[in-house]
Order: C-alpha cells, then sequence, then structure tokens
C-alpha cells in the first residue's frame, strides 16, 4: 500500500525508501504524486522535517527464468556517500588525515586526502564517527535540512565555523550574528538576514 | 563604590536564618566545600576561575559544534568543515592597573599577570590574542590608538620586547606621556622590591618587565611572540595585540546619565562609572587555530578605526547608543564589534565587577568579630579569609545579580576541617534603595527559608515587630518596606535589639 510520509528528523528520501524495502529512492523521488516535493526540494538527499513524501506501493516484479542457466539482474541502484572537505579557519585544507570511519559503529574503508574524505553509507546509516589524528568528529548523516530553511542555514553555518547556535530562530543572535559575519566574508550586504542570496552563496561555500 | 548598593554596606547584617524560621535552621549547616573550581557561571559551558579587583580569569567551555549534520550523496555534493575562531579561555584586567590615561602598566598588575601565567601554563599550548579597550569619552580615533597602545604595552611586557615600551615612551599621545613618571615608576617598584633598578630606559624597561612578571613564588613568566595568534609574524601586531576603541563598552550611560555627565564638574564621576569599560583582555585559542595575518579582520593597533568599520554589527548604531535605562553586557547588546562579540560575547571575563562590603552576623543577630568566612560562586572560591573586628569583609563580585555561597563560623569555633556552622545562598548585588530588591535583602537577613516572599516578610515581622511595631501579616507593607531597609543598613552591632536611639543612624557608613 501506498502512504504519505511526513519527513521527520534525520530523513532524506533513500533513508525513507529504505526502511521500506526499496533499493533506492528513485522510485520515490520520480514518482509523480512527488512532483511537488521535487519542485520544493531539488535534493533529495536533504529533505527538510515537515516536508510531505508519496511512498509508492513496492511492487514484487516476477520474472520467469529457466532453470540450469545463469542470469544475469540488473538492479538500479544510487550508492550513497558521505563526502566531507575539511577546511581551517583561513579556508586552508587541513593537513591532518582521518585514520578511522566508524559508521554505525563498524569501521568502513575510505577515501581520504589532504582536508578531503569520503565514505560509504546505507541508506538507514545514522551516526558516524571520525578519527582525525587525536580527534573525533561526530556527524549525523541525513541530518543536514534544506537551505532554504533556517535549521538548514544554522546547520551549514555551524559546520562552516560560525557558531550560530542550536535555535531555529532567526532573531536568535547566534544565528544574526553567524549569517552576518558570513555575509561579510562573503562581500555580501550585511543585514543579518539570510535572504534567497546568501543562501544560494552559502549552498555553494557549504557544497550543498 | 559604582553601581547598585553594596551588601548591606559596612553596617550591612548578614545573618544567618534565626531557628524559628520554616527553612533549614542556620545552626551548624556546614554544606560541603566546592567541589571544582571550573563550575559554570554562564549558562552551562562558560567558567569563571578567578575574579578579583584588578584580574579576572575563566575558561570558555563552549565545545563548539557537538555533531555535525551532514547530507549523504549520490552525486558531487560535499560537505563543508571549516574550523571557527574559538577561545578556550580568557584573562582581564582593569583600568586601575595603568596609569591615568595612559599606556604605562603600573607595579599593580603584577598579581594579574601572576594569574595569566596560571591559565596560559593550564593551555600551555594556546595561542594569545590581546584586546585594548577604551570608553566612550572623547575621540573615537584616539580612543582606538589608546586602547591600542595599552594592548601593545601588555603583549610587550608578556614578550619582554623593551623596543615597544621605548616607542610608547618616545611618541607621547595626548595625556599618554610615559617620560618621566613611567621612569620613575619603574625605579621605585625595583628599589621597593629590592632589585637593581638600571639608569639606562632600555635596561631599566627591562628590569621592571622582568618585575612585573615575577609571581610571589620567584617564578617567572614570558609568552615567546611565536605563542600569540599571529605568531609574531606582522612587525606590528597584526592578530597578536590590537586596540577595540570604544567600540565595545561593557556599559553605556542611559540618556538621563549622559546629559547629567555633560556637565564638567561631573566628568569625575562619569570616568569612575566608565572604569570598567577600560580594560584589556588576552583570549587563549586551541593551538591548531590557523591565522593569516592579512586575513585577520582587527587593523594593527597603530591604526586609525576605518578597519574596524566592517566588522560592526549592522544594527551597531543602535547598539552603541543610550537607551531609556543603563545598557550593561552581558544583558543587553553593548558590543558594536560583531567580529568581537563573536569571541567575547560569553566570555566569563566580560563582566562588570563590583567591591561590596559584607558583615556577618550569628543567628541571634549578634556581629561576629573575626569571624571566618568563605565566599563562592558556582563552586569557585572567590574569598577565603577571616573578617575583621567588627565582622566585616569586603569582596569582589559580578556586578549582575548573582546568588553565591556564604559560609561563616564564629571566631574559636570548632568546626570540622572545611566546614562552617552557618552557610547560605546571598545575594551580592542587593540594593537595599530598591524595592525590586527586597527580597534579596531578606534573603541576605537569613530570611532564605520559603518558597514565597510572603513567608519571608513574615518571618522578618515576627523578629522585628517589636521594634518597628509590624504585626506578623506576611505583607510587604511600607512600613515593613522601611524596616527592612533600616536593618539591613543598620551598623549596630545586635540588630535583633529593640530599637534603640541612634540606631540606624550610621546605615551610610
Amino acid at each position: 500500500m501506498s502512504e504519505e510520509h511526513v519527513v521527520f528528523l534525520g530523513e532524506h528520501l533513500a533513508r525513507i525508501a529504505g526502511f521500506r524495502g526499496f533499493r533506492s529512492y528513485a522510485p520515490l523521488w520520480n514518482d509523480p504524486a512527488n512532483a511537488a516535493l521535487r519542485r520544493l526540494r531539488n535534493n533529495p538527499n536533504i529533505l527538510a522535517v515537515g516536508d510531505n513524501a508519496h511512498v509508492p506501493t513496492l511492487e514484487l516484479r516476477e520474472v520467469d527464468r529457466p532453470t540450469e542457466k545463469r542470469h544475469r539482474f540488473r538492479a538500479e541502484l544510487y550508492p550513497l556517500v558521505v563526502r566531507l572537505t575539511f577546511k581551517t579557519w583561513t579556508d586552508k585544507p587541513v593537513p591532518d588525515q582521518a585514520t578511522d570511519v566508524v559508521v554505525d559503529g563498524k569501521s568502513v574503508k575510505f577515501e581520504a586526502g589532504p582536508g578531503k574524505l569520503e565514505f560509504p553509507v546505507d541508506s538507514t546509516s545514522d551516526r558516524c564517527l571520525i578519527k582525525i589524528d587525536k580527534a573525533e568528529v561526530s556527524a549525523r548523516v541525513g541530518f543536514l535540512q534544506p537551505v532554504a530553511t533556517v535549521a538548514g542555514q544554522r546547520e551549514r553555518l555551524n559546520n562552516l565555523g560560525y557558531r550560530a547556535g542550536q535555535a531555529d530562530d532567526p532573531g536568535n543572535i547566534d544565528f544574526r550574528s553567524a549569517v552576518e559575519e558570513f555575509q561579510c566574508d562573503q562581500k555580501l550586504v550585511v543585514d543579518g538576514k539570510c535572504g534567497s542570496g546568501t543562501q544560494n552563496r552559502l549552498a555553494a561555500v557549504y557544497g550543498c | 563604590m559604582t553601581g547598585p548598593a553594596p551588601l548591606g554596606g559596612p553596617g550591612c547584617p548578614l545573618g544567618p536564618l534565626s531557628t524559628e524560621r520554616p527553612t533549614p535552621p542556620a545552626g551548624a549547616v556546614a554544606p560541603a566545600p566546592p567541589q571544582s573550581t571550573e563550575a559554570a557561571t554562564r549558562g552551562t559551558s562558560d567558567k569563571l576561575l578567578f575574579l578579583s579587583s584588578g584580574a579576572i580569569v575563566g575558561l570558555s567551555g563552549d565545545p563548539g559544534v557537538e555533531s555535525l549534520a551532514v547530507a549523504p550523496t549520490d552525486s558531487s555534493d560535499h560537505n563543508t568543515v571549516r574550523q571557527g575562531l574559538r577561545p578556550i579561555a580568557c584573562w582581564g584586567t582593569v583600568d586601575s592597573r595603568f596609569a591615568f590615561d595612559s599606556s604605562f602598566i603600573q607595579p599593580e598588575m603584577r598579581a594579574d599577570l601572576a594569574q595569566l601565567r596560571v591559565v596560559v601554563e593550564k593551555n600551555p599550548a594556546a595561542l594569545l590574542s590581546v584586546f585594548g579597550h577604551a570608553d566612550p569619552v572623547g575621540a573615537a580615533g584616539y580612543n582606538k590608538l589608546l586602547s591600542g597602545r595599552r594592548a601593545s604595552a601588555v603583549y610587550a611586557v608578556l614578550t619582554r620586547k623593551v623596543g615597544i615600551w621605548t616607542q610608547l615612551a618616545s611618541t607621547p599621545m595626548g595625556r599618554d606621556q610615559w617620560d618621566p613618571t613611567a621612569f620613575s615608576t619603574m625605579k621605585s617598584a625595583l628599589e621597593a622590591a629590592g632589585k637593581p633598578a638600571p639608569a639606562a630606559h632600555p635596561a631599566l624597561i627591562k628590569a621592571y618587565m622582568d618585575f612585573l612578571c615575577t609571581d610571589p613564588d620567584g617564578k617567572t613568566f614570558e609568552v615567546p611572540p611565536g605563542q600569540f595568534l599571529g605568531k609574531g609574524r606582522d612587525p606590528k601586531g597584526k592578530a597578536d595585540f590590537q586596540g577595540c576603541g570604544e567600540f565595545n563598552p561593557l556599559r553605556i550611560f542611559s540618556l538621563d546619565e549622559e546629559q547629567s555627565f555633560a556637565a564638567a564638574d561631573r566628568h569625575p564621576e562619569r570616568d569612575a562609572r566608565n572604569a570598567p569599560n577600560r580594560r584589556v583582555l588576552v583570549f587563549l585559542f586551541p593551538a591548531d587555530t590557523d591565522v593569516e595575518v592579512a586575513k585577520w579582520p582587527c587593523p594593527r593597533a597603530t591604526e586609525g578605526i576605518s578597519g574596524c568599520q566592517l566588522r560592526l554589527w549592522s544594527d551597531a548604531a543602535k547598539r552603541a547608543g543610550p537607551g531609556e535605562e543603563e545598557k550593561q553586557h552581558p544583558e543587553d547588546e553593548t558590543f558594536s564589534c560583531r567580529f568581537y562579540d563573536r569571541l567575547a560575547r560569553r566570555s566569563p571575563c566580560e563582566q562588570i565587577r563590583e567591591s561590596v562590603v559584607i558583615r556577618l552576623y550569628d543567628a541571634k543577630g549578634r556581629a561576629l568579630p573575626g569571624a571566618k568566612f568563605r565566599l563562592s560562586l558556582d563552586g569557585v572560591i572567590l574569598q577565603q579569609a577571616t573578617a575583621d573586628a567588627r565582622g566585616v569583609f569586603s569582596v569582589v563580585v559580578p556586578s549582575r545579580k548573582i546568588r553565591a555561597l556564604l559560609e561563616w563560623s564564629p571566631k574559636g569555633a570548632k568546626d570540622p576541617p572545611g566546614s562552617f556552622t552557618f552557610g547560605d545562598e546571598v545575594c551580592p548585588g542587593a540594593d537595599p534603595d530598591n524595592p525590586a530588591d527586597t527580597e534579596d535583602c531578606l534573603i541576605n537577613l537569613g530570611y532564605s527559608g520559603g518558597s514565597t516572599l510572603a513567608v519571608k516578610v513574615k518571618g522578618f515581622q515576627e523578629d522585628y515587630g517589636p521594634a518597628f511595631s509590624l504585626k506578623p501579616t506576611g505583607v510587604l507593607d511600607p512600613g515593613t518596606q522601611a524596616a527592612i531597609r533600616e536593618v539591613y543598613t543598620s551598623d549596630a552591632d545586635n540588630i535583633r535589639q529593640p530599637r534603640a536611639t541612634g540606631r540606624g543612624a550610621n546605615r551610610d557608613a
């Protein structure tokens, strides 16, 4: 049976799909009933709390094939990764590289270079821990919200070192301060309001 | 003394609860000693470590973002994680440690620098940056340069850069004239300490710097230029030390105050009230903080204010302007520089302090000459000593509303080690002339029990009813209000005695 799902914190479309037996987010994202969601959020991996997603019925396809023969089946998968760029305050790559990446309690293979890290995650992966030299960075996969939301702006600003606080309130002084400082650094009009121009720049500087 | 009235002034009683009150009795109260010297004082993260009339030291417990919210991707998206600029500790000193309107460091700063040594030794790899501040009196450009000169003087003494002091002395600015007073002060201080005072200025400066950075145990303290945020790369100290001028005051007068202070005869009072604004702070940053001198937003200490403009808050004019009421950091937004505000808004070192005088009494309202006491704020012992022959002591506390733990014992009391006979939460900033502070005054008088003001008022009325013709109604009527004020500001040796002639006459002593 299909269902109408209201997105809660930490959900992205692959996660919603994965928990319902889908191999990828594509059947959901491409479903005509999700046209509004596609228009609203142009990235299925970044949804906002409260977004409405239509989950179509999972159809099991049966195919007839002769026995005693080898057959090849091809599934359309969208392997997910988490890609991180680490920078110093002056925007130089952090020289130290990751030494271990733990996703959902298990070490995973990763690719690392100066200031770069990429590792695979499942659609249902949640927590990951990155060890860099003696430091540890904890990350919540799928918790980043769209840049059009205050939460998404705050999260990006926090990750970019602007210390925007934890309140999803555009009037919050930490948030306003972070927005102004970002605008100043980016040579935008400094007004403390994260309007569309600031949002676009924020997404570009952040990487998504 | 400025700001709210002190905790009673010399005559103010601070008695424990009488045993008749419906709250824990005062006798033999022996709270556990403070568990830590790093308890939170603001929010949940910032920690005051030391507070005196000169130095203030704290730790920033801001852990930054504990867990990053990131997006997975099946395309080219990425998540950027960038280091923030976050102080981990701070040290501050006050205006009075400098000669008046001068950048010359007085010998009294020696004790403050010993506190800086402690915090630097606790964070041996941390990178330092010095920020000077001025009050808003005078031209903004002059204040910027004066605050920069003070910051550079502190930087120089820490790094032993004699040349900076020589430069300050040879380039007087306004009333910031070092020669000859500063040199005679250096000479006197060294001679008083039994140290040689060389005649040549560079040698004298070096000897005086060494003297300032020697703690009572004889340990000397020096910070190499490479341990500052700019690593000493800029010859004029960009990122290592800077002056913020008048952009970041801790106190902004109300409109009425500002107008009244325009009269020349009120300038001394204005200058005294402005004292908290004139200060120098040192922030300590994590060792891996990467700062490119060219990208550091603060102009050099020797440069004007134009370089500051870019980093001002968009509402800087509103922040800097006076309001109907006095504005005070951190309750009000008083910092105009957004960049500094982001570093210092929650810093435990950015707060106005004031000295309060406390007199200790026992449960029966009798003064306690020579009483032992300990005053703690969120686990940090502000002072532990013995009161004078009248049971009086003074202590420096944050001027904002706080509750501090006061413990005390009569002279000769046989308390277990680390324990005291009496103990209670007190409100050092209670102003007996402010009706809104009446409950705080009652708490300081020992009526801390009871969840409501009425219970406290009734307790007071029961004890002082005969003396002031009060009935135990629990209603804070004008008569009770006046009686509370009179008892609170009394200088009597026994505040429970029936009202006698002359009692309260010394309340303003």
